[in-house]
């Protein structure tokens, strides 16, 4: 479990002093898998640096596991990154060394216990590189780097993965793909993944949980399902502007789905029941990690409108005023 | 043609240059990799926290060594009469070069060395870092990554050295350089005056496209 409390960072400039961090509070406990959301500036890379101790904080205090984090013991805290694996938005490999090599070098560094051989041919074949041990960095596509990146990160079996922007060097089918791959280690190990990302596709795609940065604090803090229903804080909202509906017509009401209510009838027994007719307008699903989503945009007509409402909320389904 | 005298004086001067150009190159080798690495050390956050200490040894260092670098190598040797007297006995042949080369070249290298250490990505040293690796595996791994630019930057001392050679032998340095400027000056013997100026091309096309070859199969970037 990682907890930070009261942190702030700020960086003196001659005139004003810049706050990259602004009293941000938070858990992420073993296991989940957390999105980082924010524009660049928000402060969700010196977030992330301030876990792992790339960066010191100005005040708070982190601890993992209940041990606060003391930057002067420089030991203490190369024994931690041991357990903390973090992966880039531009790889960071070693381009004078093979995949092999690259993958062997923080087991070198943590003198790693075990057979480090076998263990970098079990890290290759999770990657699926198993055929590339011998290559350069240079010879390798963008999303092969990120694999090994991963490999690299997770060679010490850490438990924690910090992953900074890993998927915007990448192209769409390659960033689903290695975000697939993260599912699966995820699946397989159960380590704890802090995903920092500007693009709302990525958490949605793999975050249970999403926290919304802002100027550098912490604007939501919110289970993924939350976020794309009722967003609250203004970056999130213009972040999801490019899932909306757009109209321009009025008394448009927005139905909201939940992955259990999916299968039942549930409108078209209300439009028999209540004698109303409805205007479907627009439809979208939403498949999160774990759900599906259904989004239904409608107008209604007929005097027992209001009773009709009444009628799914009491069947779970959520129905909001869209456009007034 | 050239008489064995000429042969024997040319294969004296051949040997005078092979040992100015490797000797002084292992001196500068040493001495330029010690400097540059202490100025990028120096320069950079990741292996001493900033500090006002830090920064003012890294001035002093830095600029010490940019001031014997433009100092122009003639006016160097000449500068340095009387250390090579006191260090070295003369002033003449082989050993008498051997110290201004040294001081000349040295910083010159340090410069370059430090040059490639700075094209190492801040991004992979961060990588590094994250890693938990101590200092001592983050100046290794600098190394290894700058390997390259580090190999064409000594190709490129060793050349200037070839040409440094040249400037001393006007004051009586010895060498193929010299052999060439004896007999041109005095316009007795133009065949071995072009024996030693082609063997001074011939030495560094060599020196060349021997550094060349070795930074590029270094290279992986």
């Amino acid at each position: 479990m990682i907890e930070l409390k009261h942190i702030s960072k700020s960086y003196p400039n001659k005139k004003t002093t810049f706050h990259a961090l602004d009293d941000v509070n938070l858990t992420i406990e073993a296991g989940e898998i957390v999105g980082i959301l924010g524009y660049s500036g928000a402060g969700k890379s010196t977030l992330v640096r301030i876990i792992n101790g790339l960066i010191e904080p100005t005040g708070g205090i982190v601890s993992i596991d209940g041990v606060a984090l003391d930057m002067h013991k420089q030991k203490a805290i190369d024994r931690m990154r041991h357990t903390i694996g973090m992966i880039f938005q531009h790889f960071n490999l070693i381009h004078s060394m093979t995949v092999y090599e690259n993958i062997k070098l923080p087991l070198d560094i943590a003198k790693y216990p075990g057979n480090k051989d076998e263990r970098i041919l079990e890290l290759l074949s999770l990657v699926g590189l198993s055929d590339k041990k011998e290559m350069y960095p240079k010879s390798l596509s963008g999303g092969e780097r990120q694999r090994v990146g991963i490999a690299r990160a997770l060679a010490n079996h850490p438990k924690v993965l910090l992953c900074d922007e890993a998927t915007s060097a990448l192209d769409q089918k390659t960033a689903t793909d290695i975000l697939d791959l993260l599912k699966q280690i995820h699946e397989k190990t159960g380590v704890t993944i802090i995903f920092i990302t500007h693009q709302i596709e990525v958490v949605k795609a793999l975050c249970d949980r999403v926290v919304v940065m802002d100027q550098g604090r912490i604007v939501e803090n919110t289970p993924i399902k939350h976020l794309f229903i009722h967003p609250t804080s203004l970056v999130a909202k213009s972040l999801l502007q490019t899932f909306k509906y757009e109209t321009t017509e009025s008394m448009v009401y927005e139905l909201v789905y939940n992955h259990k209510n999916s299968d039942d009838t549930i409108l078209s027994d209300c439009i028999k029941q209540y004698n109303i007719d409805v205007n479907i307008k627009y439809a979208k699903t939403l498949a999160l990690k774990s759900e599906t989503i259904g989004f239904l945009y409608v107008q209604f007509f007929g005097k027992q409108t209001s009773e009709a409402i009444a009628y799914l909320k009491a069947h779970n389904v959520e129905v909001n005023l869209y456009a007034q | 043609m050239l008489s064995s005298h000429d042969w024997n004086q040319f294969l004296k001067a051949l040997y005078e240059t092979l040992f100015l150009t490797f000797g002084t190159g292992a001196f500068v080798l040493v001495i330029g990799l010690i400097l540059g690495f202490l100025i990028y050390i120096l320069a950079n956050d990741t292996i001493i926290k900033p500090s006002l200490y830090r920064t003012l040894a890294y001035r002093v260092l830095s600029t010490i060594n940019d001031i014997a670098r433009s100092i122009p190598f003639i006016i160097l040797l000449i500068m340095m009469i009387p250390l090579t007297r006191a260090l070295v006995g003369t002033m003449l042949g082989a050993k008498g070069a051997l110290p201004a080369l040294i001081v000349s070249a040295s910083p010159f290298f340090a410069r370059v060395v430090n040059n490639a250490l700075k094209s190492v990505s801040e991004n992979t040293l961060e990588a590094l870092k994250s890693m938990g690796a101590s200092k001592w595996t983050l100046i290794k791994i600098v190394f290894k990554e700058a390997l390259s630019p580090l190999v064409s930057g000594f190709t490129l001392t060793l050349v200037t050295l070839v040409g440094f050679m040249s400037a001393a032998a006007v004051i009586g340095a010895g060498g193929l350089a010299f052999l060439a400027y004896e007999n041109g000056k005095f316009g007795n013997n133009y065949t071995l005056m072009y024996l030693a100026i082609f063997t001074i091309l011939l030495l560094v096309f060599i020196i060349q496209i021997t550094g060349d070859y070795l930074s590029k199969k270094l290279n992986h970037q």
